[in-house]
């Protein structure tokens, strides 16, 4: 039995060292394919999920990407935003410096609010685009979440064909 | 205090000033971008990524679609 042969079988992908890839490809959105030479992919990548997160991050004033894991805001967004790591790195350091009651670095950027009435302003001033902010933001992270993938193991399409050889019996090169 | 960023991404109102129907239009940017990049993330092929990404354009606009259909028909009973 012969799977039909997919457009994409000629395109052979040098993914380089990939764990350094996927570090790139965390730190700043494409840049880890961009290291592996996959220029335009890697710009589409970069554009995308740049333009939600800038977009997201100035439609809650800059606000709505930080870390706070407190009972009293439990900022589980976070969890999906830190997977840009440019933006998780600075979070996570605006977060210890709060929590040891220092002034927040960078100007205040993607520092926890000081109080739950902090948070409850910055609500008020945003309104809605508070939560559109952080739903772009959230979004954009778990997009690269996939980059990094990509980044680290080429794309997905390629361990579809990997399986449906091995189901039809000749995906066993040891065999 | 909204910067002027902020401010010309609310159509250069208040977040007050929105009204729910203006808030959809923000779904549009969110479906192209994520689409385009899950299409990039399975393919190498432009031709391929371009097509699936339609696909996946189409299907999430549809999902959302009958999100806020079912959440319009709930607000009618609130």
């Amino acid at each position: 039995m012969t799977a039909d042969k997919h457009p994409e079988d000629d395109i052979h992908v040098d993914l380089k060292n990939r764990g350094f890839a996927a570090l790139l490809a965390w730190l700043v959105p494409g840049l880890g394919h961009m290291y592996q030479g996959r220029m335009s992919k890697g710009l589409a990548i970069f554009v995308s999920i740049s333009f939600l997160f800038v977009v997201g991050l100035q439609m809650g004033g800059g606000k709505v990407v930080y870390c706070s894991f407190t009972g009293d805001d439990l900022r589980w967004q976070f969890v999906g935003q830190a997977f840009i790591g440019s933006a998780a790195v600075p979070a996570v350091i605006q977060n210890r410096v709060r929590r040891s009651d220092e002034k927040p670095l960078f100007g205040g950027r993607f520092a926890p609010p000081a109080s739950k009435s902090e948070r409850t302003d910055w609500l008020r001033d945003y309104h809605a685009y508070y939560d559109i902010g952080t739903l772009y933001t959230l979004i954009a992270g778990v997009l690269n979440m996939f980059a990094i993938f990509d980044a680290y193991g080429g794309p997905a399409y390629w361990y579809e064909e990997y399986r449906k050889e091995e189901s039809d019996g000749k995906g066993g090169q040891d065999a | 205090m909204m910067n002027w960023l902020s401010a010309l991404l609310l159509f250069g109102a208040g977040p007050d000033a929105i009204s729910g129907w203006e808030q959809i239009l923000y779904l549009i940017p969110l479906v192209v971008c994520s689409s385009l990049v899950y299409g990039a993330t399975r393919h190498e092929d432009w031709s391929i990524i371009a097509k699936e990404s339609l696909k996946l354009a189409a299907w999430l606009l549809f999902f959302t679609g009958c999100v806020f259909v079912v959440v319009l028909l709930f607000s009618f009973f609130n």
